[in-house]
């Protein structure tokens, strides 16, 4: 029997699993001018910033998106459920070409089978600085974390 | 070729700063029944300033045909809808209008005429003088005229899908009553419809505005994407345009971006854009506010929001940064394209715009179709899912505009 498809939130957990072990804050749906990141691994002071796209199947899609955020993750990589994970991974020449990694999530785990590679970038240290800023505006107001949401580290 | 663009009244500097860079303002019904001081004072000001710019008030009557959700009406819905009485009045603003509304006797006459009568009334407005001041002073003006600019009407206008549906009957019976109330030459209506492909009625459209003595007119596809357009698409539009010239008609665009300025060489008179949005509109779009600022980055003739362009930039900074000193700035100093600010992302547009036309101006359509080729390489070499997403779209342009002139008018 074909197993169905999960919710791109299902595909959450296991990636919080797999990045979320280290001092690295957990923000969802980081602002990246008018499009938003899924995940957002920020290290608390110095060190990589991850970004992570949630995709049950369209892996294309989900490149594309990846590849933008780069201007702001050191590592961006895309979780697709594993059964999307062959297909992308024949066009692993593709992603390795915009240094992005693809995460495979079960519903019990998540792992890595391409690993991102770091892009130069001369803005990114800034972008990683204004969300860092506008995390802490956000914060400062109580309870209204609605479209930027920090988890526990 | 006329560049008319579309009136906000909250950036009101931006038309002033850019007043030597369009050739005319349209106003949509909704802003100028909601704020008609506001919006009288600053237009008297600013077309005193220059009495060559052309005004137009665009009644969107569409809206009220299409289905939303009527608890969503607002009071600039409202107000617009007063303008045209009923039914607008009485069932628009209550459920969408049929065309059972408007099949009593002289009702599409009414509409019309209060449609028209509110155009030629609006440069006449009486105002406090303290309200026609403020702008008199913003605008550094000694005197301030009354308005004598050149002003197109526009009849009620309503979406058709074909030539066979109805609604099309009513736009042409408002455009040809219209006829009866302003010298023909002075009108310029919409013909709306739903998409190019399935409109076939440009012989017949045509033959009832010449009769009437109309000669210049908007087209507006709903909600059509120059990016997105299929090579079938741009080609029924370039044949539309093509046709309409060869029988000596002035056709205009309402809503257009870099496509629409390449027509210019099939014949295109004309057309219109927001500021720092604009390429396309939906009839039925019925919620309010300002659209979010993009970036625009000339090369591609399209906007994109900041990291993406900051993405492209990154990977050939000499050529997508080459058209813009602010792309060029921005990259220079190695700053994000998210710090850019509003103000700067309007200015920016509209300096871009005006490249844009001038570029049009002054190439034939090979080169203009050799540029569009020469950005696709860029995006070659950059990657395949630059290519994808943004050459495609070029790539059909520039094939659309490098195509001769068919010799045989068909029925666009």
């Amino acid at each position: 029997m074909r197993e169905s498809l999960p919710k791109e939130g299902d595909l959450l957990n296991p990636v919080l699993r797999l990045f979320g072990r280290g001092d690295a804050r957990t923000i969802l749906e980081a602002k990246l001018s008018r499009k938003r990141i899924d995940v957002v691994f920020a290290p608390q002071s110095e060190g990589q910033w991850t970004a992570v796209e949630l995709k049950v199947k369209n892996w294309r899609r989900a490149l594309w998106q990846a590849a933008v955020n780069t201007q702001l993750a050191d590592f961006s990589y895309v979780a697709l459920w594993h059964t999307t994970v062959p297909t992308a991974m024949g066009s692993r020449s593709l992603f390795r070409s915009y240094g992005v990694g693809i995460i495979s999530v079960s519903a019990s785990e998540a792992s890595i089978v391409l690993e991102a590679e770091r892009t130069k970038s001369k803005t990114r240290a800034q972008q990683q600085a204004l969300l860092l800023e506008s995390v802490g505006a956000m914060g400062e107001k109580d309870g209204d974390l609605d479209a930027l949401s920090l988890l526990p580290a | 070729m006329m560049h008319y663009l579309f009136y906000q009244h909250n950036v009101q500097q931006f038309f002033i700063r850019h007043i030597d860079k369009y050739d005319g303002i349209l106003v949509p019904f909704s802003i100028s029944a909601s704020f008609p001081s506001g919006t009288y004072g600053f237009l008297r000001a600013l077309l005193a300033k220059d009495p060559s710019k052309h005004f137009a008030m665009d009644p969107r009557s569409a809206l009220f045909q299409h289905k939303w959700d009527r608890k969503k009406v607002r009071e600039p819905h409202k107000k617009a809808a007063a303008i045209f009485g009923a039914p607008f009045t009485t069932f628009g603003v209550e459920r969408y209008l049929g065309l059972e509304d408007f099949s009593s006797v002289g009702i599409i006459e009414r509409v019309t005429e209060a449609c028209i009568r509110y155009q030629r009334q609006f440069r006449m407005l009486q105002e406090e003088r303290r309200k026609l001041d403020k702008y008199q002073k913003l605008l550094s003006l000694g005197t301030l005229p009354e308005i004598e600019n050149p002003q197109k009407y526009i009849p009620p206008y309503f979406q058709a899908s074909d030539g066979n549906d109805p609604w099309l009957e009513k736009s042409l019976a408002c455009i040809e009553y219209a006829a009866k109330l302003v010298a023909p030459e002075e009108l310029c209506p919409v013909i709306h419809f739903t998409d190019w492909e399935r409109f076939d009625a440009w012989d017949s459209v045509r033959a009832r505005l010449g009769a009437a003595g109309v000669l210049s007119y908007f087209v507006y596809p709903n909600k059509f994407k120059e990016h997105e357009a299929s090579a079938t698409e741009l080609g029924v539009y370039v044949s539309a345009v093509e046709s309409a010239a060869r029988a000596s008609f002035r056709p205009l665009t309402l809503h257009g971006g870099y496509f629409a300025i390449a027509l210019q060489k099939k014949g295109l008179d004309g057309f219109g854009n927001g500021v720092g949005y604009g390429e396309w509109r939906d009839s039925g779009y019925h919620r309010g506010g300002s659209a979010e600022v993009r970036g625009y980055i000339p090369k591609l003739h399209r906007f994109l929001h900041a990291a993406a362009a900051q993405s492209l930039i990154a990977a050939d900074a000499a050529y997508f940064t080459a058209d813009s000193d602010l792309l060029t700035e921005y990259s220079a100093a190695n700053k994000p394209l998210t710090l850019v600010q509003p103000q700067e992302a309007l200015d920016h547009f509209m300096e871009s715009r005006y490249q844009e036309i001038g570029f049009v101006s002054n190439h034939s359509e090979a080169e203009i179709s050799g540029e569009l080729h020469e950005t696709v390489q860029h995006l070659e070499m950059i990657g395949e899912l630059e290519s994808e997403n943004y050459g495609k779209s070029l790539t059909r342009w520039a094939d659309k505009i490098a195509e001769k002139k068919k010799a045989v008018a068909g029925n666009q």
